[in-house]
């Protein structure tokens, strides 16, 4: 009988001793990403039947001692769910948010330097020219290097936005290796659990194949299920890039219909990818979709330029009474220059509007000035200037749209992740009072012991 | 709700990082004076600044265009002052010229005269920074040069404008051709009052007018009606659409017909012609403006009365001493009139571009003050923002640093 107690007092030691070395696992992981606080699962064992005197039950049930059941994981799989949709949203429009941004630093408006203010030069310019003297060779240079700033201006911003372009596709590419990267982790750690979870509950590579899926999620839309013997399978668009430890690779492959910029295909198949979420997505948006729309108003207004403000030179007359110059050459923002003729020669800026007495007429420059007010853009619903402001206001829209459902999503992330603190996170103060409660049940066990002991010393003594 | 330590440390350092985001927000809108340094940071304010400033840069404009020409009418305005002077010492010159005791002096006179002639010239020359005032268009060229016994306008009829606002321009300066060489008719017999009926013969009387190239205007006058008058006449020239003004000019011994054509150059040489049935006693050839047996050559009565050439004129007849000046001396009025027309109305332009500057100015202020409202922040409020902030901010480092710290361990 007393035998049976230092069984019991034994139970107890070791049982306590694993939720003390359990303590100390999520004490050590306090700072862990992704670690949930594990739990030990204690149970009584099973009862013994001793004989008693009673007539009508002979016999008792007498308990055994303690024994642990499991060592549980504190984890709300939907929560980790809601997680990867949240998380998802936050790549798409982190990504574009991001863009935009570049965007606004590269028209850099409202400044003293951006095309509004070079734009206004531009016209005021003409403007000056036209009062008091057209013939003024100051008045023309003036004129003449203005246009070349605004040319530039022109240039240097559509340059930028292509470069940026650019950057989005390289980022796409490094995007996509890095998916791969996770893709090749989950493949082995599903290999892992499945291996683990024969005996028991992988808890701790659970919380790591975790943390992995939640970033694949905010790279790229994927469907995440686990099955009964712990594998999972990860899908894009209904296709699979991680099935058990089985990876199927993404690739990216330059598409001549698209300025050679990369499609995200799968490797084996070669078929594209249907990409509908994540910064991957929110790359690929603001590549194809966000930067080319400003780069085409960019271009409607340099090429709205270069034909109104032609078509108006070209009837007028130089000072040497010659005719016919273009002043603008090429056709869009990218390749608006002033023409050769007029940037080394201001002479043949035609501001008059006749061929004889053209010293005092500046008809002609005072027209192309007023091309400013004309209303050319939009089915002539606006003019040059106002239509520029409207794109900057447009891109002034998008970008704080962006960065307002980046700033919910950032939020909402903010309070999942309390959401799970709160419920698989580990608390110092919660682990030292289950502590002390351990260490007090273990130090009762050991008192039992020396207690069963005693009895057992008296016994002997008797002998 | 479970709270754990890692749960406060985040919230703390959400918390301290929410906090320095609106101190730094803060003192980028102290350091730029502005609300928004991007348009995202708000896009509806951003786009109304855009068009503030448009606004004002182009009422910049407009009022430096102003400013430019208003020294150019400034000189306009001196110089047409100095020539009525001058034209004065014609008046005194040519009443000595006709006093028969000074005749013996004529080739003084003349000389005199040709002196006046060549201020008068050199004023009508002058420029401002190289550029010809009254040249139209051709400033780069003298506009009056005297070759003998006629004077040339090199210049054009084109009056120089100055934008003001987006569809309005106006006019800032005259061309020498409207201030000096004015086509006008003013002839034929005088008439010894302006109002009462004369010429009752015959009954119907039809005359055209045709300016430059456009379409001549018939005129029918007829006796039988009313009592025509020399006023009458004059009148129904103005109702008939013919694009000259008629005046009734009161000379030295009665009353003649003027015409003002308002073209200049050749567009606005008048054609004077009967076209009666008998038009050899037509109604201008009793009147003495074309002689009835060459009915088109209206023209010989077309005098060029600008100042210029009648001083020509004058000098001519002076020099063989001729005194025979009487019509270049009515002519010569009806040219000073002429100037003097234009030197007023220099004046209004003058006045015009003043008015249009201090509207300009007061609209610049204004919109300048918009444009300050919706860009510019209110330092004493950030000021008093930023304070606030940054008392949370250092609340929220100093809460986070005793929260943080203590946990059980501290007490066992």
């Amino acid at each position: 009988m007393s035998i049976v107690g230092l069984e019991i007092a034994k139970r107890a030691l070791s049982a306590h001793q694993t939720v003390l070395d359990v303590i100390g696992h999520n004490v050590a992981n306090v700072n862990t990403e992704g670690y949930s606080r594990q739990k030990v699962d204690l149970a009584s064992t099973d009862p013994v039947s001793i004989p008693v005197i009673n007539k009508y039950k002979p016999f008792a049930s007498l308990g055994t001692g303690v024994k642990v059941l499991q060592i549980q994981r504190i984890r709300d799989d939907f929560l980790d769910s809601q997680k990867r949709d949240v998380n998802l949203d936050y790549g798409t429009w982190s990504q574009q948010a991001i863009s935009y941004e570049m965007v606004e630093g590269i028209f850099n408006e409202p400044s003293d330097s951006g095309i509004i203010a070079n734009l206004n030069k531009f016209w005021n310019s003409w403007e000056s020219l036209a009062v008091p003297d057209p013939s003024s060779s100051g008045a023309r240079s003036n004129l003449a290097s203005q246009a070349t700033i605004l040319a530039n201006s022109f240039q240097v911003t559509r340059d930028q936005l292509t470069d940026l372009q650019k950057n989005h596709n390289a980022d796409i590419n490094s995007t996509v290796e890095k998916i791969n990267a996770y893709a090749d982790q989950l493949g082995i750690l599903n290999g892992q659990i499945v291996e683990a979870e024969s005996s028991g509950y992988a808890n701790d590579l659970r919380d790591k194949r975790n943390v992995i899926v939640s970033e694949l999620a905010q790279l790229v839309n994927v469907q995440y299920y686990e099955d009964s013997y712990g594998s999972s399978t990860v899908a894009i668009g209904g296709a699979f890039i991680v099935a058990d430890r089985n990876v199927n690779h993404l690739a990216t492959e330059s598409n001549s219909k698209n300025s050679g910029f990369y499609d995200v295909i799968w490797k084996d198949s070669t078929k594209l990818v249907s990409i509908t979420g994540g910064e991957l997505y929110g790359l690929i948006e603001a590549r194809d979709t966000n930067v080319p729309k400003f780069i085409n108003y960019l271009d409607d207004v340099a090429s709205q330029l270069i034909t109104s403000v032609n078509d108006i030179h070209k009837q007028g007359y130089a000072s040497d009474g010659s005719t016919g110059y273009n002043f603008f050459s090429g056709s869009s923002a990218r390749d608006i220059h002033v023409t050769e003729e007029i940037k080394y020669d201001p002479s043949k800026i035609s501001a008059s509007s006749r061929a004889d007495n053209i010293a005092g007429n500046g008809e002609n420059a005072s027209a192309i000035a007023n091309v400013r007010n004309a209303l050319l853009m939009d089915s002539n619903t606006t003019s040059m200037d106002q239509y520029y402001q409207n794109i900057i206001s447009q891109l002034g829209v998008d970008t704080a749209e962006a960065g307002t459902f980046m700033e919910t999503n950032d939020s909402l992330i903010r309070q999942l992740d309390n959401q799970i603190q709160s419920m698989s996170g580990v608390s110092i103060d919660e682990e030292m009072s289950e502590m002390i409660k351990a260490e007090h049940a273990y130090s009762a066990a050991a008192k039992y012991i020396q207690v069963v002991k005693n009895m057992l010393d008296v016994l002997m003594g008797i002998v | 709700m479970r709270i754990t330590n890692n749960l406060i440390s985040d919230h703390v350092l959400n918390n301290i990082q929410k906090g320095m985001s609106r101190v730094s927000d803060l003192q980028n809108q102290l350091s730029t004076g502005k609300k928004f340094q991007t348009p995202s940071d708000n896009p509806i304010e951003v786009s109304r600044s855009l068009r503030v400033n448009d606004q004002v840069n182009k009422t910049e404009q407009y009022m430096r265009n102003l400013e430019v020409m208003q020294p150019i009418l400034q000189q306009s305005d001196g110089v047409l002052s100095e020539i009525t002077t001058q034209l004065n010492s014609v008046d005194t010159l040519t009443k000595q010229f006709l006093n028969a005791s000074n005749n013996d002096n004529y080739e003084l006179l003349a000389s005199n005269m040709s002196e006046i002639l060549d201020t008068v010239i050199s004023l009508a020359n002058s420029n401002y920074n190289g550029k010809y005032v009254f040249g139209g268009y051709n400033t780069s060229e003298v506009p009056f040069t005297r070759e003998g016994d006629k004077i040339r306008y090199n210049g054009t009829d084109d009056v120089l404008t100055a934008n003001i606002s987006e569809n309005t321009s106006i006019d800032v300066s005259i061309p020498g051709s409207s201030i000096f060489t004015t086509h006008q008719i003013l002839g034929g017999s005088e008439v010894s009052s302006k109002s009462a009926a004369f010429i009752p013969e015959p009954s119907t009387n039809t005359f055209s007018i045709k300016v430059g190239n456009m379409a001549a205007v018939d005129i029918t006058v007829n006796a039988d009606t009313s009592n025509i008058s020399l006023q009458d006449i004059a009148d129904k020239i103005n109702i008939s659409g013919a694009e000259v003004n008629a005046y009734v000019k009161e000379s030295e011994n009665g009353y003649r017909l003027k015409l003002v054509s308002n073209f200049v150059g050749e567009d606005g040489e008048i054609t004077l012609a009967d076209t009666g049935a008998d038009i050899s006693d037509g109604l201008l050839n009793r009147l003495g403006l074309v002689d009835g047996a060459n009915l088109t050559s209206g023209r010989q009565n077309n005098f060029n009365t600008g100042v210029l050439d009648q001083m020509v004129r004058i000098y001519n007849k002076m020099s063989v001493n001729d005194t025979d000046i009487d019509q270049e001396l009515a002519n010569m009025d009806l040219g000073r009139d002429n100037i003097l027309l234009n030197y007023g109305k220099v004046g209004v332009m003058m006045q015009n571009i003043e008015q249009k500057q201090s509207l300009m100015t007061d609209m610049k202020l204004k919109q300048q003050e918009l444009l300050s409202s919706i860009e510019d922040i209110d330092y004493a409020e950030i000021m008093t923002e930023l304070n606030s902030e940054m008392v949370a901010y250092q609340a929220a480092i100093q809460a986070g640093a005793r929260v943080v710290m203590p946990s059980l361990l501290d007490y066992l």
